[in-house]
């Protein structure tokens, strides 16, 4: 009688001491969990933060080059030319006219 | 948090891309809208040699915008008078003198087909054109207003007196 209340009792604290272990690994994975989640939305930030600064720029640089033009003097002469042509061809050509 | 941050971040970079694309093709847009629809016509055809000419000076303080076509070969530069539409008689003028070796100037004035007219604007006004049998170029002057159509003709008259002396 005696043998078995011991061999209960011992079986007892070894379950007992089974859920603690478990409880511990549950609240390791836990505190792992929420650290790689930490971790994922600072990388997810920086990569926003990124893209931002790049798109911030881009931005300016297109609003810059807005304002310049708006404010930019009469330039005389300008020529565009289409496929094969040269410029300076062309604005020969269109001075001839005013050639002595 | 974080998570309200990324989100403002998401809107963000959404919010400036679109912006620096609407910039950039506005520019684009009003870059092109400058240039003339003979030029946008002429622009990528292989055998014509397109070019604009924006505020070419004429005088100290008159400006015109002109469009030069070359053509590569005789066949392309008749092809391209044909396109513009000369009256019949001048295609035929043309044609002899450059039978004959005469590759003077020619002068033509086009009427405008695009151009949108205000109320001070005459109705009759009409783009001026020079063809140079020798180089096989064409070049169309935007008129607008008097004053360049004045310079113009002056010049045509200047030309066509020079020629005369010559011969």
């Amino acid at each position: 009688m005696e043998k078995k209340r011991t061999k209960d009792i011992e079986q007892m604290l070894e379950q007992a001491a089974v859920r603690g272990g478990m409880r511990r690994l549950a609240g390791d994975l836990e505190a792992d969990g929420r650290r790689w989640l930490a971790a994922r939305r600072r990388r997810k930030t920086l990569t926003l933060t990124a893209a931002h600064t790049v798109t911030l720029a881009f931005m300016l640089v297109a609003v810059q080059a807005t304002v310049q033009r708006a404010e930019a003097p009469v330039e005389y002469n300008k020529v565009t030319v289409g496929a094969g042509a040269d410029p300076a061809q062309a604005l020969a050509c269109a001075k001839e006219i005013f050639s002595a | 948090m974080r998570r309200w941050l990324n989100t403002v971040l998401v809107v963000a970079v959404v919010a400036e891309a679109a912006v620096a694309l609407w910039l950039w093709q506005a520019q684009r847009r009003a870059e092109r809208s400058e240039l003339h629809p003979l030029f946008l016509r002429y622009e990528h055809c292989p055998d014509v040699a397109a070019g604009f000419v924006k505020n070419l000076r004429i005088a100290d303080t008159v400006t015109i915008d002109a469009v030069t076509l070359q053509a590569k070969d005789t066949a392309t530069w008749f092809q391209l008078l044909e396109n513009m539409e000369l009256p019949h008689a001048t295609m035929k003028e043309i044609r002899e003198k450059y039978i004959e070796g005469k590759n003077n100037l020619h002068f033509y004035r086009m009427p405008k087909k695009t151009a949108t007219y205000t109320q001070t604007e005459t109705i009759d006004r009409k783009d001026f054109v020079v063809l140079d049998p020798k180089e096989l170029s064409i070049c169309v002057y935007d008129v607008e207003n008097d004053i360049q159509e004045d310079i113009l003709l002056e010049k045509q008259f200047e030309k066509i007196s020079s020629t005369n002396k010559k011969i």
